[in-house]
């Protein structure tokens, strides 16, 4: 009987929890409050639409952008502690974004507002922004307690609901605190009713999981485990743990069969198998649990700083950076002198392996994070330095230090006569292409040693040799000092040999004289081509830098979490299923995880795969392959039949989840329905509210319309644009045959990735618009003799009707190929005129310095070389510039090579297309892919 | 940088002889043709060239009046310029006062767009009000707005500033390889260096 009533009671608080997810929770609005005197009890009362994590996050945003404060405080007055202690609030803290494991957050952030209080360098307005945070914060985590608590009333006996009464009590007086500005009074409510409201939450969660192995007995009875057993399989690992942490099969004491029991398994190779990491608490398939550059094995048996804590001793130098300047990682103040060692200052040495260079920096905190080297000496810019002794040495360092020396290995055999007197340690300007001395050098065990402010590529060179640069044809030395400018070749149109045209470098804004702008590791043309930002090292910010994106074939601009996080997405969604909000309010799983693609992609695969394969599936991923995995195992979901059931819950997904994951499922779709006309089309109809169609109408193809969507565009608004055309087009093999052939008629053969897609491009463009009945006008072509313009209008046709048609012609080789728009620096649809960026095909574009390319024809007016033709693309475009004269224009994207079945329209075509549509009468988008 | 750069006064010549032999039509032929004058030292001859720019400037402005407010105030800028070159600074005045107003209800109506901070920008530096100048000129975020550097410059006094805005023209002017007689630009890069080389005398 009791037992019976136990399951009731279960059922009726999950019915009670589901209906408590209203968008009450997960939506109330945030008031703006100007300051602390204006809140209100009713203010107080509604519910953050941010998390308390988020709230905390942004308390200590907000603290960063403190302006300096113009008199340094004494030691022990430093108001950089009160940022301590919000970090400390939340390292190893939170279970979930708004469930903390224990009342210490109230702790730290009360000591976070009394030194922030007590800082007479900062304005009462910017205390308080920071201040109402971190209460706001402070009070979403007991507001949401209590919501929980109350809506699983049922569950409690009436001494506990006496408890639950108290604790609201509690809050109530903390809120009316909270109204009188009496902060420390208001976080001592806090604390106090939550203490007694996580004494009934542990109860119930006791009540949800009967044998406390953190898995809902609920979801034991769906995966067949024992819901009075902690470990089903006897592997030694809690069925929870095994689920939610370990990725086993709970039901397998030894999951890939590979002879070892699950928990014997070291799946991280951290050197502490899953049973340790159980035991310590640290995460089975991460080396480094916390992040703070340390790995779990390192961190509990040999430094013994905390696994679970990033600073162990919240000082603000992390258990890494403890370790890298030899202080002591329980010790806020290792030397005693009233100075955490977090605002310590250390010196910290950085070798470039291949070319043993080392740099040797001093700094506040630990440097390792902001400092970059690159040996760059294969670089073709580099290649004929006259004298130069050494590696070229790339060093970055992304944070304000005290001193910085470069120390770089003088090999006395590679100097002529062993004359190192006249070598000398260069910098070099990455702008001018000028490699300049550094003061101060000397010349000490092997190693000639300069300061140097400034971080760019450091080089030896040999002085002696200036005749030598100066008598050669590309460098030259400045007659004071012992600077050396290297020369443009006027013939060489990549100086730096990464791909982009000079022409194109100055137009985009990237370095003409360096390969790598933003210093990422990947040339400026592979950046350009691919759509990834050239001046960003990590556009999207996540834990991989656009270089890793290159390599894991991942999007730049979408964050990526790490690989275990998508494994534990995916199986979360095909295990616990319909369960995710319960678990989700209870704390045992992120609102994230529940929101993500991963968890869909797992709902959806349950729906066809028995979860142990799906668990043996998973244990087979590596770091390495996961993106290529995890989507594979959409190969398990029926191209037929059941469509309507995946619809509905894609769709019930999308209209749940957060607007920034919209795309990521968008990019799901792509990736795994593309080869399913049937399921793709079903699928978009159901996501874009009938956008999809007039898409369609508009000759987009499904691929495209997703490819829009994942790229973050309104579909819904381009859809609004009736004079916009698309088209998706795959060339035959005797359609490409012809292409090729006008390349090499007017292009040359031997060409190099990069002209070889601009050739495609523009001959795809002509080709496709002779076919419609275009007479070709012009053509920015190589081997044209006549008028040779580098900028303007790649195509100039006329139409049937005989009205002037403009096409911008783009081409794409490597593998990732995406146009992007908007008027700024990158954007492969906007150039630099004028010093404004202007976006191709715009009247502001062909108008402004039009002499840019109409000085070109009219050379070959002068010397009368213009063919008819020719002449009249010169009338007609000096009738658009002078007489306001419409016309109508494209932009085509061709992909060849590794690009052929990638390329696609980018990000914001949405206002692209829109903005030129002001100016010209239509604008098509075509893809034209090789094969 | 030495705050100078070289004009190619042959292709100056070969601008002006092509116009020549093909005969002034529209106000780009015009606008081009006072700007070689302006280098030929010719100022008095420019400035009637610069008022038939602005006068033959109508006709796509007619044609842009109802259908295309973007490249109609932009065009209209480009005509404040002209008179402002032509030595007509009441009229030049006017306009820039009466195009602002537009661009600020523009503004004021919703429209986002860094060229209409930079227009405004722009107006506002010819007005000397060199705080909206500012203001707006910093709303842009994808290029910085030369109207600003002079603004502050002039403002604080700051020789140091003027210096640095008037580098970074001239390197934008070798990075577009941009020359004297381009048309079009609602401020040409050359007429701010110009600007720039006096404000870097008048604060010195």
């Amino acid at each position: 009987m009791m037992k019976f009533k136990r399951v009731l009671c279960v059922l009726l608080g999950l019915m009670l929890v589901v209906s408590t997810l209203s968008p009450g929770i997960a939506s109330g609005n945030r008031k703006e409050r100007s300051s602390p005197a204006n809140v209100t009890l009713s203010e107080i009362a509604e519910l953050s639409d941010q998390s308390a994590k988020q709230l905390m996050q942004e308390a200590m945003e907000q603290f960063d952008a403190l302006p300096e404060p113009q008199d340094t405080p004494q030691n022990h007055k430093r108001t950089e502690y009160a940022l301590f202690e919000m970090q400390a609030a939340v390292d190893g803290n939170f279970e979930t974004n708004n469930s903390i494991k224990s009342s210490e957050f109230f702790d730290h952030s009360l000591n976070s507002i009394n030194i922030l209080e007590k800082d007479p360098q900062t304005s009462s307005e910017q205390k308080d922004s920071v201040i109402n945070l971190v209460i706001s914060a402070n009070r979403t985590v007991i507001q949401n307690l209590l919501k929980l608590l109350d809506s699983n009333m049922e569950m409690f006996d009436k001494k506990e609901q006496k408890l639950l009464e108290n604790a609201h009590k509690d809050y109530e007086k903390g809120a009316d605190f909270e109204a009188k500005n009496n902060r420390e009074q208001s976080i001592h409510f806090y604390k106090r009713a939550w203490t007694s409201a996580q004494e009934l939450k542990e109860k119930a969660k006791r009540i949800l999981d009967s044998d406390g192995d953190n898995l809902l007995d609920e979801i034991e009875k769906e995966l067949g485990t024992d819901p009075s057993k902690k470990d089903s399989d006897q592997d030694g690992l809690l069925d929870g743990f095994e689920v939610l942490q370990q990725y086993t099969s709970p039901l397998k004491k030894d999951t890939n069969n590979d002879g070892k029991p699950d928990g014997q398994e070291d799946t991280d190779g951290d050197k502490l198998t899953s049973l340790q990491e159980q035991q310590a608490g640290t995460n089975p398939v991460l080396k480094d649990s916390d992040g703070d550059g340390l790995d779990d094995h390192f961190e509990t048996t040999e430094f013994g700083s905390s696994p679970i804590l990033k600073d162990t001793d919240h000082d603000g130098l992390d258990d890494g950076g403890e370790f890298h300047a030899g202080t002591d990682p329980h010790n806020r103040d290792t030397d005693r002198d009233k100075l955490y060692d977090g605002l310590e200052s250390f010196t910290q040495t950085f070798t470039e392996k291949e070319s043993g260079a080392l740099l040797e920096i001093t700094g506040e905190g630990d440097l390792a994070t902001a400092v970059r080297m690159a040996n760059v000496s294969e670089q073709v810019i580099f290649q004929d330095i006259p004298g130069a002794v050494s590696d070229f040495i790339d060093i970055s360092v992304d944070r304000e230090i005290e001193e910085a020396k470069v120390k770089i290995p003088l090999e006395k055999s590679d100097v002529p006569n062993s004359d190192i007197a006249n070598v000398k340690l260069f910098i070099y300007d990455k702008e001018k292409h000028t490699f300049t001395p550094l003061e101060n050098q000397k010349e000490e065990n092997g190693y000639l040693i300069a300061e140097t402010n400034k971080f760019s590529v450091f080089t030896l060179i040999y002085t002696p040799e200036r005749g030598e640069a100066q008598n050669g044809s590309g460098v030259k030395a400045t007659p004071e000092g012992l600077a050396y400018t290297i020369l443009n070749d006027p013939e060489e149109a990549d100086t730096d040999g990464d791909g982009l045209t000079d022409e194109e470098e100055r137009s985009y804004g990237t370095m003409v004289y360096y390969h790598d702008t933003d210093f990422d590791g990947l040339d400026d043309g592979i950046e350009m081509d691919m759509g990834f930002d050239p001046f960003e090292r990590n556009a999207d910010g996540d834990s991989f830098d656009d270089e890793e994106e290159y390599n894991n074939d991942t999007d730049p601009d979408i964050y990526d979490k790490e690989w275990t996080d998508y494994i534990q997405d995916v199986l979360a969604g095909a295990t616990v299923n319909e369960f995710a909000s319960t678990l989700v309010d209870w704390g045992w799983m992120d609102q994230e995880t529940y929101d993500s693609v991963g968890f869909l992609i797992g709902q959806l695969v349950a729906g066809y795969l028995a979860y142990g394969d799906i668990v043996e599936a998973a244990a087979e991923f590596t770091q390495a392959d996961v993106g290529a995995g995890l989507f594979a195992l959409f190969g398990f979901v029926p191209a037929v039949g059941d469509i309507a059931k995946t619809v509905e819950k894609v769709v019930n997904f999308v209209k749940r989840a957060p607007k920034n994951l919209i795309t990521a499922t968008y990019e799901m779709i792509l990736k795994n329905f593309a080869d399913q006309p049937k399921l793709l089309s079903a699928v978009l109809d159901a996501i874009t509210g009938g956008a999809s169609k007039n898409l369609r109408d508009m000759g987009a193809s499904d691929k495209m319309i997703a490819q829009l969507g994942k790229n973050g565009n309104d579909l819904k608004r381009i859809a609004k644009l009736t004079k916009a055309k698309f088209a998706d087009e795959t060339l035959e093999t005797a359609q490409k045959a012809l292409i090729d052939k006008r390349i090499r008629d007017h292009w040359g053969t031997g060409l190099n990735g990069r002209k070889r897609a601009e050739a495609f491009g523009t001959e795809a463009a002509i080709w496709y618009y002779e076919l419609l009945g275009y007479k070709l006008l012009y053509a920015q072509r190589d081997k044209d003799p006549r008028v040779k313009a580098r900028t303007g209008p790649d195509v100039i046709m006329k139409t049937p009707d005989g009205e002037l048609f403009i096409i911008e012609a783009k081409g794409s080789y490597s593998k990732n190929g995406q146009l992007n728009d908007g008027k700024k620096r990158g954007a492969r649809l906007a150039s630099r005129v004028g010093g404004q960026y202007r976006l191709y095909l715009s009247r502001e574009w062909l108008t402004t310095n039009s002499e840019r390319y109409m000085d070109k024809f009219e050379d070959a007016i002068r010397n009368n070389t213009i063919s008819k033709e020719e002449k009249e693309a010169y009338d007609l475009l000096k009738d658009v510039i002078d007489n306001g004269a419409s016309y109508k224009s494209s932009v085509v994207y061709g992909g060849i090579r590794d690009a052929k079945s990638v390329i696609e329209a980018g990000k914001e075509m949405d206002d692209y297309l829109e903005n030129i549509l002001k100016d010209s009468d239509t604008i098509d988008f075509i893809l034209i892919h090789s094969i | 940088m030495t705050g100078k750069i070289q004009v190619d006064e042959t292709k100056l010549r070969q601008k002006a002889e092509f116009l020549d032999s093909m005969g002034l039509k529209s106000w780009s032929d015009f606008e081009a043709y006072a700007r070689c004058l302006v280098y030929f030292s010719e100022r008095e001859k420019a400035s009637a060239y610069f008022l038939e720019a602005a006068d033959k400037i109508e006709r796509p402005l007619a044609v842009f009046e109802k259908n295309n407010p973007n490249e109609h105030s932009r065009l209209k800028l480009v005509q404040a310029n002209y008179y402002r070159l032509a030595g007509e600074r009441e009229r030049s005045r006017v306009q820039y006062e009466q195009l602002a107003g537009e661009l600020e209800d523009r503004l004021n109506n919703g429209t986002r767009d860094a060229s209409l901070f930079s227009h405004l920008s722009y107006c506002h530096f010819f007005l000397q009000n060199y705080e909206k100048a500012i203001h707006f000129g910093k709303k842009v975020k994808e290029w910085n707005p030369v109207s600003v550097g002079f603004s502050e410059g002039i403002l604080l006094g700051d020789q140091e500033r003027i210096q640095e805005t008037l580098d970074d023209l001239i390197s934008e002017i070798q990075k577009e390889k941009s020359l004297p007689y381009y048309t079009g630009a609602e401020v040409s890069l050359w007429d701010w260096y110009e600007i720039g080389k006096e404000l870097s005398q008048a604060v010195r």
